[in-house]
């Protein structure tokens, strides 16, 4: 203590020199927009390094937010895609502000995926308190991963893709032919597309979409053909799709809600019971 | 000089450059500042703290009638800052004795030349590249400046002819 009192008192004219520095500094600062400008220049020169440093540094503790926000802005986005089925021509499109969009998006977080089981299921973040429901899609920015089984008040269990259970029918983006997507429990890259006829003239790399379908959007993504097995069977293929979505990296994915679902269930089945 | 000298001294010297030099600009460029005259002439045995003081406080009523505030005085409290370490750096013939102060006819005129010169270069150089706040006419900039420079000079040794004469041995 007492050799720093010497100190500052033997130097007393160094502190001395650099306060008033600072305070003239502060007064030619102060005194016209010019040079505030040539000192806001000169120092953002001296200290961009640092700055630099610092935001990246703040950009990876935000990366959280920011991911949100990508979210987010995606969920929109593909509303606006998937939504438009109602518009008949773009010449006579009106804003009908009594019709909700066909489709809800509602981000989730990935708490457990499994895909190396035979019946594989996937854990969201998501529940009833958000309102989520049995058979509601789940989708990720890729390709389909599954359908909402059950429902807890915060979490759902996903039917993955790679499950027993599920099918789907789908279709060759390029010929609109239909059939059922299935799992044969083989690969996790992989899934089968059957009841294609051996008529169709189907190519390696064509694309298979979502076929109309209540839970998810039409022509929503799942996969390429990969392999075309020629067992034919009755005349049908079973196709092997390589899907989009790589099942064992799923982190980020959107639950879909339909909201003419119940609608559209009820329409059927006063069509079937007639 | 006793310390009222000292204070008749800042004051006359504050007036003569406001109201005088500041109001003759040669060629416009040109304006002595010779109210750094006023640091030089403090005794070899001030505190420098005290230095340091005047001279900010100097250069800051010197700015309060020329516009700016801050650019005479951070350049005067600079050389103020640095008035003792060229002092020492100067080599000099002369031992320091007691009532020996810096002024011309106290010293050799080639340690005095020196030591007026150095600090007016710094003076200059800091107060005109303040002033223009960039390097971008650096050439410019700093010829101005050295045209200043030895303007002061000849100033500040003219003062020293004409006002001062040597200490007497107490």
């Amino acid at each position: 203590m007492r050799n720093l009192y010497d100190f500052i008192v033997k130097n007393i004219h160094v502190f001395l020199f650099i306060l008033l520095t600072i305070v003239g500094l502060f007064f030619i600062y102060n005194s016209s927009s010019y040079r505030q400008w040539a000192i806001n220049s000169m120092t953002k020169e001296m200290i961009g390094p640092f700055l630099k440093l610092r935001s990246t540094y703040i950009e990876y503790i935000h990366l959280k937010e920011i991911n949100a926000k990508l979210l987010n802005e995606n969920r929109k986005l593909l509303h606006k895609a998937y939504n438009q089925d109602f518009s008949v021509s773009t010449e006579f499109t009106y804003k009908d502000t009594s019709r909700k969009p066909i489709f809800d998006y509602v981000t989730a977080s990935v708490i457990e995926n499994t895909i190396h089981l035979q019946n594989n299921y996937i854990i969201l973040d998501r529940g009833r308190k958000d309102s989520i429901f049995p058979d509601m899609g789940v989708i990720s920015n890729l390709g389909i991963v599954g359908i909402v089984k059950d429902v807890s008040p915060n979490y759902c269990i996903v039917l993955s893709v790679l499950h027993k259970e599920f099918s789907l029918s789908a279709k060759l983006l390029k010929n609109n032919v239909a059939g059922i997507l299935l799992w044969d429990g083989m690969n996790h890259a992989i899934a089968q597309l059957k009841n294609i006829t051996t008529v169709e003239n189907i190519v390696e790399g064509d694309t298979v979409v979502v076929q109309h379908s209540l839970i998810f959007p039409t022509n929503y993504p799942i996969g390429t053909v990969a392999n075309i097995n020629q067992q034919v069977k009755g005349g049908y293929y079973v196709l092997d799709i390589q899907l989009f979505e790589k099942m064992d990296r799923i982190n980020k994915v959107w639950i879909i809600k339909n909201n003419y679902a119940d609608e559209l269930t009820k329409l059927k089945k006063m069509g079937e019971d007639e | 000089m006793s310390k009222y000298g000292y204070v008749l001294s800042f004051i006359l010297l504050l007036l003569f450059q406001i109201i005088i030099v500041n109001s003759v600009s040669l060629w416009g460029i040109i304006t002595p500042m010779v109210y750094i005259l006023f640091i030089l002439i403090l005794p070899f045995q001030t505190p420098r703290w005290l230095v340091v003081l005047l001279g900010f406080l100097m250069g800051f009523s010197v700015d309060m009638f020329t516009g700016v505030l801050g650019l005479h005085a951070i350049a005067s409290g600079l050389i103020a800052f640095l008035r003792m370490p060229i002092i020492n750096v100067i080599p000099s013939k002369v031992t320091f004795e007691e009532h020996l102060r810096p002024i011309l006819w106290d010293m050799h005129f080639k340690w005095y030349f020196q030591y007026v010169l150095y600090l007016t270069l710094i003076h200059h150089i800091v107060y005109y590249f303040l002033e223009a706040m960039s390097f971008d006419n650096f050439l410019l900039v700093l010829g101005i400046a050295l045209l200043n420079v030895a303007f002061t000079v000849l100033l500040l040794m003219l003062f020293q002819v004409i006002f001062f004469k040597a200490s007497k041995r107490y």
